[in-house]
């Protein structure tokens, strides 16, 4: 006896279903190098992250003494497990930063 | 998240296992050492992916009703297993006649967007709606109830973008209105054990939807640590219950069809009361305290400033309240009240997440009630809801237990929302047409 066939549609969403569907900004360009630039620091407050920036900071210090680091502790809008808050890019602004870097996970 | 934030090419330093969290320093002081090349080249290189983005689709795009695979009951499973298109148990097939007959219980257009739901922000369309309902077993007349659960999901109150955090939390989906018996869900004995068709395969459905439209996989963007299996959908126990239901608590017109979607921790054990009002008050205070306690989300204002925990009484608990004098938002008041823990386990917590933070200081920026900080002593007890009306009663179960459930809620992760069920025009007639 044969089995019955199924023909089956996709039941998978389609970006083309709508026209907002799409929502995408550029990553940042790159630095042409890290010689006297200003990097934040952004702790979120998940265990060790402190730690891990401040090992970064020595680390990076050996190899461009020039460079300056911003350290953001945990509660400045930047608080643990929360998205960027909209005042994120004036506290990028205000502090001159180049770039960030932020721990994140748990 | 990157992605359901616009930006799918983010410069990710990862660690090796294990987790920062659970390293000594001198074990990240080498994991750091030997990660500073790769940091070095993010920061002075392009995003990784970024130099091949293409803002094109590449690829024959696949209509809705285009068949995409032929095959036997096994094969389309095998099909869609591969692909990770189900939740692993067996699937319905989603044939072109099947997914009609779906719509035939909407007045809505096929390609009408409910709402994008992220992280991959794809739309969930009426027919997606259908063709997921499909798959998860729903009947035909289920249709009204997945359209208004796809579009309560998709607000952004609810925070869809947050299932897939490693706290795993789970959807817990509860029902208000006539419709509940109109198609067959169970509000008794074992609502929240798969038996009754309409309260799993529902809750299934949207399993599904987040599987196919949101894009959930394990290991890629469902990061849960343990995750759980999703809970049949909770019908509330309207006949049986001596207060109004949830829903009109929630602010809808007594009798409306209301569909409810918040995140649950778990549904908590089933725990014994007994005697008279107070006693039973008592110990619901006491487990509340000891499920809820421990989250310690009402003084963490990343999660929202927000919580909506379920507690579930049967009709007899509830009967016994009523008896007693006490109206619905009595019984949350007393809870309120007596469900403390003490000020010190919050103040540790909220130290961890912000340097020199606690319940004082959280009071004084306003971000909770003046009953958190009454005085100073580390030790004085304080409350796990900001106000009683935070607290969900819904009346469910055995109806003649004397056990209650608390579901613990997530804040902003998966906040709650509740949607009015639109139904299509002749919902009575076409109703009729499919009962069996």
């Amino acid at each position: 006896m044969s089995k019955a066939k199924y023909d089956v549609v996709s039941p998978l969403g389609d970006a083309l279903d709508a026209k907002d569907a799409v929502k995408q900004s550029s990553s940042a360009p790159p630095l042409s190098s890290l010689k006297g630039k200003r990097l934040g620091l952004c702790w979120t407050a998940f265990t060790n992250g402190d730690i891990v920036l401040r090992l970064f900071r020595e680390h990076l210090s050996k190899r461009y003494p020039d460079m300056e680091f911003i350290e953001f502790a945990p509660g400045r809008g930047l608080r643990w497990g929360e998205h960027p808050e909209p005042d994120i890019a004036d506290i990028v602004r205000e502090e001159r930063l180049d770039a960030a870097l932020i721990t994140a996970g748990c | 998240m990157g992605k359901a934030e616009g930006v799918p090419h983010m410069r990710l330093l990862e660690f090796p296992p294990p987790n920062i969290g659970a390293m000594r320093e001198a074990e990240l002081f080498e994991a750091t050492l030997a990660k500073v090349d790769e940091l070095i080249a993010l920061l002075t290189q392009p995003a990784p992916g970024s130099a091949t983005e293409t803002t094109s689709r590449e690829g024959k795009r696949v209509g809705a009703r285009d068949i995409v695979f032929s095959g036997d009951l096994n094969e389309v499973n095998d099909h869609f297993r591969e692909k990770i298109w189900c939740d692993g148990l067996p699937i319905v097939p989603p044939t072109l006649e099947e997914v009609e007959a779906m719509l035939a219980f909407t007045d809505r257009a096929p390609d009408e967007v409910i709402g994008l739901l992220p992280p991959t922000r794809l739309p969930a369309t009426v027919w997606k709606v259908a063709v997921n309902g499909v798959m998860a077993g729903c009947r035909p007349e289920y249709m009204p109830v997945l359209l208004a659960l796809a579009d309560a999901v998709s607000d952004v109150r609810f925070g869809i973008e947050n299932v897939g955090s490693t706290v795993g939390l789970t959807p817990l989906i509860i029902l208000n209105g006539p419709i509940a018996k109109e198609l067959g869900f169970n509000s008794g004995q074992g609502v929240l054990r798969p038996q009754a068709q309409a309260n799993i395969t529902v809750s299934r459905f949207l399993r599904l939807l987040m599987v196919n439209v949101a894009g959930y996989r394990l290991g890629e963007s469902d990061m849960a640590t343990f995750g759980r299996n999703y809970y049949p959908v909770i019908a509330e126990a309207e006949d049986e219950s001596p207060w109004a239901p949830m829903s009109v608590d929630r602010g809808f017109a007594a009798g409306s069809n209301v569909i409810t979607v918040q995140s649950a921790d778990t549904t908590g054990h089933s725990f014994l009361t007994e005697g008279p009002a107070e006693s039973h008050l008592g110990v619901i205070a006491r487990e509340m305290t000891r499920e809820l306690g421990g989250n310690l989300l009402v003084a963490m204002e990343h999660f929202g400033g927000h919580i909506s925990p379920v507690l579930g009484l049967t009709p007899l608990i509830a009967g016994i309240f009523s008896k007693a004098g006490f109206s619905k938002l009595d019984v949350k008041r007393w809870l309120y009240e007596h469900a403390l823990v003490s000020a010190r386990l919050f103040d540790e917590q909220l130290a961890r997440v912000e340097q020199g933070y606690n319940l004082i200081e959280a009071v004084k920026r306003g971000s909770l009630d003046k009953r958190f900080a009454l005085n100073d002593d580390p030790e004085r007890l304080v409350p796990i809801l900001h106000k009683p009306e935070e607290l969900q009663i819904v009346v469910c179960g055995a109806p003649n237990r004397n056990r209650s459930f608390i579901s613990g809620q997530f804040g902003k992760y998966g906040g709650d929302v509740s949607r009015e069920i639109r139904l299509p025009a002749d919902w009575k007639q076409k109703l009729a047409s499919v009962k069996r």
